[in-house]
């Protein structure tokens, strides 16, 4: 086929005005054309290293040589016409010449990113401060930074009908589990949607079960944190587009495990997990256990506690189930607001949700204090697992409900339905609950309990890894 | 290579906190009914009864790592083994009456200040029916969870109420009327079934070495937190220690820190109270798998018809706990000795002429 009926033929499958097509003759009259898309090809990169020479070019027009004069190296010839389409499509450039049978793409591709800054989620004090962002190379580079090894892997899958977006599937060769690692590709390479516009997508499509209400697969906009689930043993996975990178297979536990850490010493960290895993179960049940309480059981409460509560909820309309679960709505409510609206908005919303709304509610005798103090106290807590805070403040919403209905016997009843379906949950053969739901002892050197690094020898038992060993221990 | 759903730690578990905690709710109050200050002695007859049983029910699960109705289907064939399966289902489902209704006096009387309507115990048997459609690999990674839980409930109940107690009220030992000690023995073999719970789970985990000894252990210190905690219910309530239905729910109460921090021994009961629930819904698990082998049903539907039953019954015998318990530990008693005891400890038989 001739250059001219391929040009054509490649303009009447792109016929987008934002893509270009440059004639031009070499100096030894050698035709050439060049199509790329505008906004996501280098111009200057383009004109500099590729046009230039070659419009200096006096030789044949065999494709060899002339690629030995362009002072480029990432030249990739396509098979056919629709693979040079996604190419210029993806932002490098078309490069067709009069004679020359091959079709080349120039990767001339540049693409708007921000800066790498620290990530909202994932703050930690001490450890570094880099973040993910939304250009997969910059990610993938970061990950590389910290992980100057041979083994380290890259595997690239496009994904999405139209979006045709760029995942990487990264992961140890040698250590990472390769039936985990074959099985993501598959579950990757068998996912048919139109767009992927964040790794929450691809997420959902990798959980085991992706209807459930529990997270299925980590998350994570840190590479420190990334790089040594990597290390772990774990598959991760960078979305094209997306600042949260995913690793799997999860386990609940990670939630606990905050990057600080492994950066303070070992007895803080176990005491801070503690906290954490307390606060969670505080968040969690205190409001159910105090509308239970009132319920159904008011011998619970001290005398002294009770007669306040008593003299605190006189005259109120609602009940007690009722006045949680509203209070709890309004604590949803202010919260999705506070997220969505700008910063200096966001401040005036939580004077006027926290302080003005609240406390005329209990001025108006619409609301009790208790109540408002718990609800506090609870949302308070349940932020100290940031990455459990979604489910779980459905969760607490439920268990007011169950609390209401069927009081503490509810709770207990419905505590032990919560864990037995914890229990039976499994992600690409790894037990959710692990190393608690089954028990593995070795695990547990870096779970709620954390250890000194230099007594973690071993990697996780449960991602039944090819390589078990991580470093050497000191007793 | 067969794959196991259960391990042996998780066995050792289940009989160092399921099986004992389900013996915290009504037994102490019965054993001192009848055996009086000579409770622990009735009850350490059980243990030694039920040890008995549990030694021979380990042979068989050294001697072959097929579950108890593969072996008797082996011996016996396919058809014995589904009526076989059907009385089985039939026994689970007579123990699941007793120990149901048990908790739900139970509850009633420790969640609930008010006495509650027949509606507050009905989430029971969801929770039952989603736990009758689970496998085994859930019964044992239930076990994890749970010891933890009751090892603080127990931890905190104990460690509250051990300072109201006269431990010397227990003395003298052995001076009850024998027979009567041995009653109480007798009429708490219901509770004491335990051989039974672990024979279902043989073939369920891999028999590996030193086994038998690490079930027999966790066994016998599950016995003895159920020992002590009866010398300790004797100590603190004495005389008035018969009408204590429901001991570990006021055990806690007289304890001066409850007085004025509050019952947080009522969050200590909720832990215990969530190992009783799973041994209760164990009779309810194993009932409704033996009705599915016995006539070929989903377990789904099982699991609807046994739970549907269950729940029936259970409003129409309404509180009458104590005829139940007279009907099953006394009419019944056979059943009990049959099912629970004699053929368990028959079980080796079965595996005569086998090797692993």
């Amino acid at each position: 086929m001739e250059r001219k009926e391929r040009v054509e033929k490649i303009k009447s499958s792109l016929s987008a005005e934002d893509v270009f097509t440059f004639e031009f003759t070499t100096a030894s009259g050698i035709l050439c054309t060049v199509i790329y898309a505008d906004g996501i090809t280098n111009k200057q990169f383009l004109g500099e290293q590729v046009l230039k020479p070659l419009f200096g070019y006096d030789g044949t027009a065999d494709l060899d040589s002339l690629l030995r004069s362009v002072a480029f190296p990432e030249i990739k010839k396509c098979k056919d016409e629709a693979e040079l389409c996604k190419e210029i499509l993806f932002g490098n450039a078309a490069l067709l010449m009069e004679g020359v049978q091959e079709l080349v793409a120039v990767g001339v591709k540049t693409v708007p990113v921000r800066a790498i800054s620290e990530p909202p989620t994932d703050i930690a004090v001490r450890g570094p401060r880099e973040g993910f962002i939304e250009d997969i190379k910059t990610n993938m580079a970061l990950v590389r930074k910290r992980l100057s090894c041979a083994e380290l892997l890259f595997e690239t899958v496009r994904v999405g009908k139209r979006s045709q977006t760029a995942i990487a599937v990264c992961y140890l060769q040698g250590i990472a589990n390769e039936k985990i690692k074959d099985d993501i590709l598959q579950k990757l390479k068998e996912i048919d949607v139109d767009v992927v516009p964040d790794s929450s997508y691809i997420a959902k499509m990798l959980s085991p079960r992706p209807l459930s209400l529990f997270k299925q697969v980590g998350f994570t906009e840190k590479p420190d944190i990334f790089t040594c689930k990597i290390a772990e043993g774990r598959v991760g996975i960078i979305v094209d587009g997306s600042p949260l990178a995913v690793t799997l297979p999860y386990m609940m536990i990670e939630d606990f495990q905050s990057a600080e850490d492994y950066y303070v010493s070992p007895y803080r960290a176990t005491f801070t997990r503690f906290i954490r895993f307390f606060a969670l179960i505080v968040g969690i049940l205190l409001p159910a256990f105090y509308v239970g309480a009132q319920l159904f059981a008011i011998q619970i409460i001290p005398e002294d506690l009770l007669l306040k509560i008593a003299g605190s909820v006189r005259g109120l309309s609602l009940s007690p189930s009722m006045e949680m679960f509203a209070t709890l709505l309004v604590l949803e409510i202010l919260n999705e607001a506070s997220i969505r609206m700008p910063k200096y908005v966001g401040m005036v919303l939580s004077i006027v949700g926290a302080l003005v709304l609240g406390d005329a509610a209990v001025q108006a005798g619409i609301l009790s204090i208790p109540t408002i103090i718990i609800i506090a106290l609870s949302g308070i807590c349940l932020y100290t697992v940031p990455n459990l805070t979604d489910s779980m403040s459905v969760l607490r919403i439920l268990f007011v409900l169950i609390a209401g209905t069927f009081g503490p016997f509810g709770i207990v009843l419905f505590s032990l339905f919560v864990l037995y379906y914890l229990v039976t949950q499994e992600g690409y053969g790894v037990p959710l609950l692990a190393p608690f739901a089954p028990l593995i002892g070795a695990d547990f050197r870096d779970s709620l309990i954390k250890e000194s690094y230099m007594r973690l020898g071993y990697r996780p038992q449960v991602l039944r890894l090819q390589n078990k060993r991580r470093q050497k221990e000191k007793k | 290579m067969k794959e196991y759903s259960m391990n042996v730690r998780q066995v050792c578990f289940w009989c160092a906190a399921m099986l004992p905690a389900i013996k915290l709710i009504t037994l102490p109050s019965s054993f001192a009914y009848y055996a009086k200050d000579d409770l622990i002695l009735s009850a350490f007859f059980n243990a030694v009864i039920s040890l008995g049983v549990l030694c021979l029910v380990l042979l068989t699960a050294k001697r072959s790592d097929k579950t108890f109705l593969e072996l008797v289907r082996d011996k016996f064939g396919k058809i014995f083994t589904r009526i076989f399966a059907g009385i089985y289902a039939l026994f689970f489902f007579m123990l699941s009456v007793l120990f149901v209704l048990e908790q739900k006096g139970f509850t009633e009387t420790t969640f609930f200040d008010i006495p509650s309507t027949a509606f507050g115990f009905a989430p029971f048997f969801l929770l039952s029916f989603y736990l009758c459609l689970r496998d085994f690999r859930s019964v044992g990674r239930s076990a994890d969870v749970v010891l933890p839980l009751f090892a603080i409930g127990l931890g905190l109940l104990l460690s509250v109420s051990v300072g109201s107690g006269d431990y010397l009220r227990i003395l003298p030992f052995g001076g009850n009327d024998f027979s009567e000690t041995w009653k109480g023995t007798v009429k708490a073999l219901a509770w004491f079934a335990d051989p039974l719970w672990i024979l279902f789970f043989v073939g369920r985990f891999r028999y590996e070495e030193k086994c038998a000894r690490k079930i027999l252990i966790s066994y016998a210190a599950g016995v003895t937190v159920f020992l002590l905690f009866l010398w300790l219910f004797y100590a603190v309530f004495a005389d008035i220690a018969i009408r204590q239905i429901y001991a570990i729910s006021r055990i806690g109460q007289f304890s001066e820190a409850i007085q004025l921090i509050g019952r947080v021994d009522f969050f200590a009961v909720c832990m215990i109270a969530a190992a009783t629930l799973l041994q209760a819904i164990l009779p309810i698990q194993l009932a409704t798998k033996c009705l599915a082998y016995a006539v070929r049903l989903p377990v789904w539907a099982s699991a609807l018809i046994v739970n549907i039953s269950l729940f029936g019954l259970i409003f129409l015998a309404g509180n009458s706990f104590s005829f139940v318990q007279k009907f099953i530990c006394g009419d019944m008693l056979w059943s009990i000795l049959l099912f629970a005891f004699a053929l368990p400890a028959c079980s080796p038989l079965l595996t005569i002429g086998k090797q692993r």
